[in-house]
């Protein structure tokens, strides 16, 4: 990978949460278009970010969470 | 619905019914946080009591400066950590681990993952690897990326339950969020190889 690639991927986590200034935008934005390497970079790591955002979802079990109440019930209540 | 600090006041002024609509609230959550950080539901169960617990003592202290859900998910990230430092110790010990995590960083991208439809990478084998990619993190770039990515914290709110910095937090995103990245490709890669000497 050649260096000014590096150094564009190191800042893509920071794209994704809008953390870079307009003009760093801009130059990156750009090298994305050019660079097809990059820009696969970019779209698989947006591809992950979003994968655990929608695919880790486990609810609580229902027991678990009677239990919860219960034991908090005793433990708070009138404390 | 009243807000968090409305039915805090209720709690506050001697309401214990109105706690239980905080626990309605955020057990979902809270209970998600604490399996990514323990494994075993018998440990997940006693943390998440321990957690709503202490909460519910600690309660007046709570002092409105952050939201309710991070004051409570770093009650929850404490307690486990307490728990983990003195009962697993190894799962806290690898710490950033860079070096291990570097190598992640610049692994060329997969072409089959990207191009795989969103319902396959979703789907219940898809889940179980993103499940899996997940724990295989050190604990802190886990942390950071259950906060951030999927509980949906911002920067600083993230930085705030993990007494960390900024800096560090962004850091251990870039890191963590390569390392699933890499993982998910290399699987996604594996599981086509028809695809693979394309271009």
């Amino acid at each position: 990978m050649k260096d000014q690639c590096r150094e564009f991927c190191k800042k893509l986590s920071d794209y994704l949460d809008g953390q870079l200034d307009e003009n760093i935008c801009t130059l990156l934005e750009k090298h994305l278009e050019e660079c097809p390497p990059c820009g696969l970079m970019y779209e698989s790591l947006k591809t992950a970010v979003e994968l655990c955002r929608k695919g880790i979802n486990d609810d609580i079990p229902e027991e678990m969470s009677r239990e919860l109440k219960a034991f908090l019930r005793t433990h708070c209540k009138g404390s | 619905m009243d807000n968090d600090h409305e039915i805090i006041q209720k709690v506050l002024a001697g309401d214990y019914d109105a706690f239980e609509t905080l626990v309605d609230r955020y057990q979902g959550r809270i209970y998600r946080h604490l399996r990514k950080m323990v494994k075993d539901q018998n440990e997940v169960q006693d943390l998440l009591q321990e957690t709503f617990l202490s909460a519910y003592k600690g309660l007046a202290g709570f002092s409105g400066n952050s939201s309710f859900a991070t004051w409570l998910f770093k009650v929850a990230n404490n307690t486990a950590l307490m728990y983990l430092r003195k009962k697993k110790p190894e799962l806290l010990q690898h710490g950033d681990d860079i070096e291990k995590m570097e190598q992640f960083e610049f692994m060329p991208a997969s072409t089959e993952f990207v191009s795989t439809p969103m319902d396959i990478l979703l789907s219940r084998e898809g889940r179980k690897k993103i499940e899996e990619a997940l724990d295989q993190l050190p604990m802190v770039y886990r942390t950071v990326i259950v906060l951030k990515d999927i509980e949906g914290f911002s920067l600083e709110e993230v930085a705030d339950i993990t007494d960390s910095s900024i800096p560090a937090v962004k850091s251990r995103l870039h890191r963590g969020r390569n390392f699933i990245r890499a993982t998910l490709g290399q699987y996604y890669t594996e599981k086509n190889p028809t695809k693979k000497h394309r271009g």
